[in-house]
């Protein structure tokens, strides 16, 4: 097991806290689409977000449907356990 | 999306129960309340009538000291707005949490952040 | 229109089995002031909405509560882990349980099955965001 990949947990908690806040900016940006204020905050936390997860799929598999990578794997990984709600998910 | 908020000027909208032609007929009066209460009376408008003042812009009451009740009944943020409508204040981008507490609390946006107390209404 | 990410919007792991407080709980996802009731409401209104920008939002929102209905669904569902018999009928869950045993159904804590009846869509876009403040009002 290598000790270079981050750590599980505090990438996860990551990708939660800066996926809220960009849920959180595009709700507001579904009523004042021309804020600019809203639009640079979106933008930030967005280029965060996908970063990290681009990363979690690299290290621990994929969260979501875009970050699956077939090459890399013989097998289909989307189904693996344990899902959100199980014991160890997130 | 149209906002009304937008399609008059808030003085406009405080002191013409939103009718554009009363505003003008104000400025016509600048002598004093009674002609431009006759005006006002004359033109259509969605207000009460006033029961026994001057209907004053505020900002010229407030000289006179202490506020008549059909003033004080006209200060009302929403004066001049349709009756029998709900309305809802407008959100601005502001006071955003950092993005841990905003986790936490459950919004990035502080004025939106009302726990809740156990008993009774909004804390 | 959905995709799904493999994560709850919030973690949710509870340690201690509750079945007496999941009883309750269970209102939040199949009730009249629950997240499956909130959804659906949402998401049925948004067709007749006039403007895009209320559109959007009425889709948005209706998959946040989705994401909600999921945690709270975890949340019963780790309250309900591995029951033995003793605490099924000491906590009063056993009337859930014959019916259900662990699974997750929509119902309210009275035992009420969930209904459209706690939702309107009217296609009136001023009725369906009163519906809306009066839904939310419940949370504020």
């Amino acid at each position: 097991m290598s000790d270079n990949r981050p750590c599980r947990k505090d990438l996860m908690n990551r990708i939660n806290t800066v996926s809220f806040a960009v849920d959180d900016a595009k709700l507001f940006l579904d009523t004042h689409p021309c804020d600019e204020e809203a639009l640079e905050y979106f933008n930030e936390f967005q280029k965060i977000r996908k970063c990290a997860l681009k990363e979690y799929a690299r290290y621990y598999g994929p969260l979501t449907i875009d970050t699956v990578n077939v090459d890399e794997c013989d097998r289909w990984n989307w189904i693996n356990e344990p899902w959100p709600w199980q014991e160890g998910g997130c | 999306m149209p906002n009304y908020r937008y399609n008059m000027p808030d003085y406009e909208r405080r002191n013409t129960c939103g009718n554009h032609t009363q505003a003008a007929s104000y400025r016509q009066h600048p002598q004093g309340c009674n002609s431009a209460r006759e005006s006002y009376m004359a033109a259509p408008s969605p207000c009460e009538p006033v029961r026994n003042s001057c209907e004053i812009p505020r900002k010229e009451c407030r000289e006179e000291g202490e506020m008549s009740c059909a003033v004080r009944e006209n200060y009302d943020a929403l004066t001049g707005m349709p009756i029998a409508m709900a309305y809802v204040p407008w959100q601005m981008w502001r006071r955003i949490y950092d993005a841990e507490k905003a986790f936490c609390r459950g919004t990035i946006f502080e004025e939106l952040d009302k726990p809740f107390r156990g008993i009774g209404g909004v804390c | 229109m959905w995709n799904y990410e493999k994560r709850l919007q919030y973690p949710v792991k509870i340690k201690q089995t509750n079945p007496k407080i999941a009883q309750v709980i269970i209102s939040q996802f199949g009730g009249p002031d629950g997240e499956l009731a909130a959804s659906m409401r949402y998401l049925s209104q948004r067709y007749t909405m006039p403007y895009k920008e209320v559109t959007a939002i009425l889709t948005d929102i209706g998959t946040e509560e989705l994401a909600h209905m999921e945690m709270v669904c975890a949340i019963v569902h780790q309250l309900t882990r591995d029951l033995t018999p003793k605490e099924l009928k000491e906590s009063g869950f056993d009337k859930y349980y014959v019916d259900h045993t662990l699974a997750l159904w929509p119902q309210a804590a009275s035992g009420a099955p969930w209904t459209a009846a706690y939702l309107q869509s009217k296609g009136d876009p001023i009725t369906d965001l009163h519906e809306d403040l009066a839904a939310d009002g419940t949370i504020l």
